[in-house]
């Protein structure tokens, strides 16, 4: 498992059934969120980039998955510097689209369990 | 006119180094004065240098062009006399110590000489052979003691003098800085709500100019005002559980874009398997950091910066000590500036370069670890580097205890209706988390979400909150942009209302734009659940 849920755990407060709603939370926004991130760095819209980086911190910080986590942060430091040393961003874009679909399967095998 | 005469008596001396007391003799009787110095001379207690003058002017002009310990005076001299005799020559000379001569008859007289500011007074007669020595050593004994009481007095005036102009110069320092940071924090704001509107490039640059400037500006004022209050000995220390490498990352996080933007390596490293969790004052740790590891960032220009926290092996009582060492490969400081780089405005100059900042940094640094019983060095060698060592006493946190919860009145409960709040967080994880943890603590709370800035202003018109949690980035209007709306809503219960800002940026607090616009304190993300629950009961206590 990648995903490290401990985060996750501790905010649900023991609780099970906030514990898979928002872990169906995290899958829906990530089959959403990582799209978005790409689309926004391929069209080099750095402003609204910088914005959504800071948006998907706050989803991924729940998934405990430090390549993805790490991923973000780089990806947003290129977007705050409007794309100047840009070149690690297509690895980045690379890194979070696969351990976005990692963390989605990883998350939904979790749910299952649950259920 | 010169004395008519002197002589030395060679004798012990009194308080004069060794050296003979001056006695001037003022007395028109010339057989009289010839007696008293034959009296000194054959006297065993004192040595004495006599100048006689015989009238008073001589005598005034006498103690002009010298300095005697001891004045003889007869009341009745051809130019004047009676008491008027000693008033004229203390005019003249307000410290002299007179001895006053009277007659026989006159004792009531010699009495009024002493009400009057003689030293003492002697009746002429055949006690006077024995009287006189035993007065001359007393009276300036007591002169000199006198002397040195009013000098006393003099210099504690002139202590208090100067302590009270230092006391009001700190005070006017302080009070101006003060004043100065308010329209501060206003042009700041107002910048950074002008540099959102549409500009054109012109415009932009300028903005980002005002910008960039105001912070420099504001944050010299919060330097000296802290300055100020460390030299005042007002600035207390907050103990708190907190992790120390988690507060390192942060710093580091901070000061990671002006790093990058200069292409500098920016690492840390805390001991492995280290959990990190100590007993202290975080806030003022972190400014220690913030100004050591800044200034790291700011003076090296290629190469990196590295933090190594590491633990010593020698503790102080029940206490960790926690070495925090900032390396980095800048210009380094020449051997003759590192004695006084701690001192306030002390910066070093590279040529040609100008480097920002008030040289206050360093100092703060250094007084807020003396503060923290602690250590901060320095190495250097120019061309290679500097490296900042800073040694802290920690008292390691037992495991259970909580992470940086501030005590407060104990948590609340809530009826049903008592307690409305809106919550404007557009993230539908953080939605989901915020609205899960308050409503397994308080069951009965009223929660209204708001996912914009548009839709919490909308939602005031219809909705009386007691309390307003702000997320700070949202799309559309964003969570200052919101507060300043509702602030200037037409209904004044949103004018005073708690408005708490919510944001994932630990230096917030430095920003301060957030209570420009009107919030009343803010709460860090990923926030700990007992800290949130603390500072609402804090905001709605009177609710």
């Amino acid at each position: 498992m990648t995903i490290d849920l401990s985060y996750l755990e501790k905010m649900a407060g023991g609780d099970v059934s906030t514990k898979k709603m928002m872990l169906k939370v995290l899958r829906d926004e990530l089959s959403k969120d990582v799209p978005r991130v790409k689309g926004l760095y391929q069209g080099q819209d750095w402003e609204e980039l910088s914005r959504f980086c800071h948006h998907f911190k706050s989803t991924i910080v729940f998934s405990g998955n430090q390549r993805l986590i790490q991923a973000n942060e780089k990806l947003w430091d290129i977007a705050k510097r409007k794309g100047q040393n840009a070149n690690q961003g297509e690895q980045l874009i690379s890194t979070i689209e696969s351990q976005g679909r990692r963390v989605q399967q990883e998350v939904q095998q979790v749910l299952r369990q649950l259920q | 006119m010169q004395a008519q005469g002197s002589q030395r008596i060679s004798k012990d001396d009194v308080a004069t180094n060794n050296r003979a007391i001056r006695v001037l003799l003022i007395e028109d009787d010339f057989s009289y004065s010839r007696l008293i110095r034959a009296m000194l001379q054959f006297n065993d207690e004192i040595e004495t240098e006599v100048d006689i003058c015989t009238n008073l002017s001589d005598g005034i002009d006498q103690l002009n062009a010298g300095e005697y310990e001891a004045i003889l005076l007869d009341l009745n001299l051809p130019d004047t006399r009676g008491l008027a005799t000693l008033r004229q020559l203390l005019a003249h000379q307000p410290n002299a110590n007179v001895i006053v001569l009277t007659g026989t008859n006159d004792r009531q007289q010699g009495v009024q000489a002493v009400g009057e500011g003689a030293q003492d007074y002697l009746v002429k007669g055949k006690e006077i052979e024995e009287q006189l020595p035993r007065a001359l050593r007393f009276s300036i004994q007591r002169k000199q003691y006198l002397t040195l009481q009013r000098k006393t007095e003099e210099l504690q005036r002139a202590r208090d003098i100067a302590e009270e102009t230092a006391r009001v110069r700190e005070q006017v320092i302080a009070n101006v800085s003060h004043e100065l940071r308010t329209p501060m924090n206003a042009i700041l704001g107002m910048s950074n709500l002008l540099a959102e509107t549409t500009l054109d490039n012109e415009q932009q640059e300028f903005t980002d100019s005002i910008l960039e400037a105001s912070q420099v500006l504001l944050g010299i004022i919060n330097d000296i005002l802290l300055t100020s209050s460390l030299q005042k000995g007002t600035v207390d220390l907050h103990e708190e559980v907190f992790e120390l490498p988690l507060t390192v990352r942060r710093i580091i996080e901070v000061l990671k874009p002006k790093a990058l933007a200069k292409q500098l390596e920016l690492h840390y490293e805390v001991p492995p398997n280290w959990t990190g969790r100590v007993v202290g004052d975080k806030q003022r740790l972190s400014q220690v950091l913030y100004n050591i590891i800044g200034n790291a960032v700011k003076f090296t220009e290629v190469g990196q910066v590295e933090v190594k926290v590491s633990l010593s092996t020698e503790a102080i009582g029940d206490k960790q000590q926690v070495i925090i060492a900032v390396a980095d490969s800048g210009p380094g400081i020449p051997p003759e500036r590192q004695a006084d780089i701690f001192q306030p405005f002390v910066r070093v100059k590279r040529a040609g370069i100008r480097i920002e900042g008030t040289g206050l940094g360093l100092n703060i640094a250094q007084q807020l670890v003396v503060q923290m019983n602690g250590d901060i060095r320095l190495t250097s060698t120019v061309g290679e580097g500097t490296t900042f060592v800073i040694t802290l006493p920690f008292e390691l946190a037992k495991e259970q205890a909580p992470i940086a919860v501030v005590k407060q009145a104990p948590r609340r409960r809530i009826k049903s209706g008592e307690l409305n709040i809106m919550v404007v967080e557009d993230h539908p994880m953080n939605q989901l988390v915020i609205r899960q943890t308050l409503l397994k603590q308080w069951p009965e709370l009223e929660l209204h979400i708001a996912e914009t800035g548009e839709q919490a202003v909308d939602f005031i018109n219809d909705h009386r909150f007691d309390l307003i949690l702000m997320d700070l980035q949202l799309p559309g209007i964003d969570g200052y942009e919101t507060t300043a709306a509702i602030r200037q809503s037409t209904n004044p219960h949103y004018h005073r209302i708690p408005i708490l800002a919510m944001t994932a940026q630990p230096l917030v607090s430095d920003d301060e734009r957030y209570l420009l616009v009107g919030m009343n304190d803010y709460i860090l993300k990923p926030f700990v659940p007992a800290d949130l629950f603390d500072k609402i009961t804090h905001y709605t206590q009177n609710k």
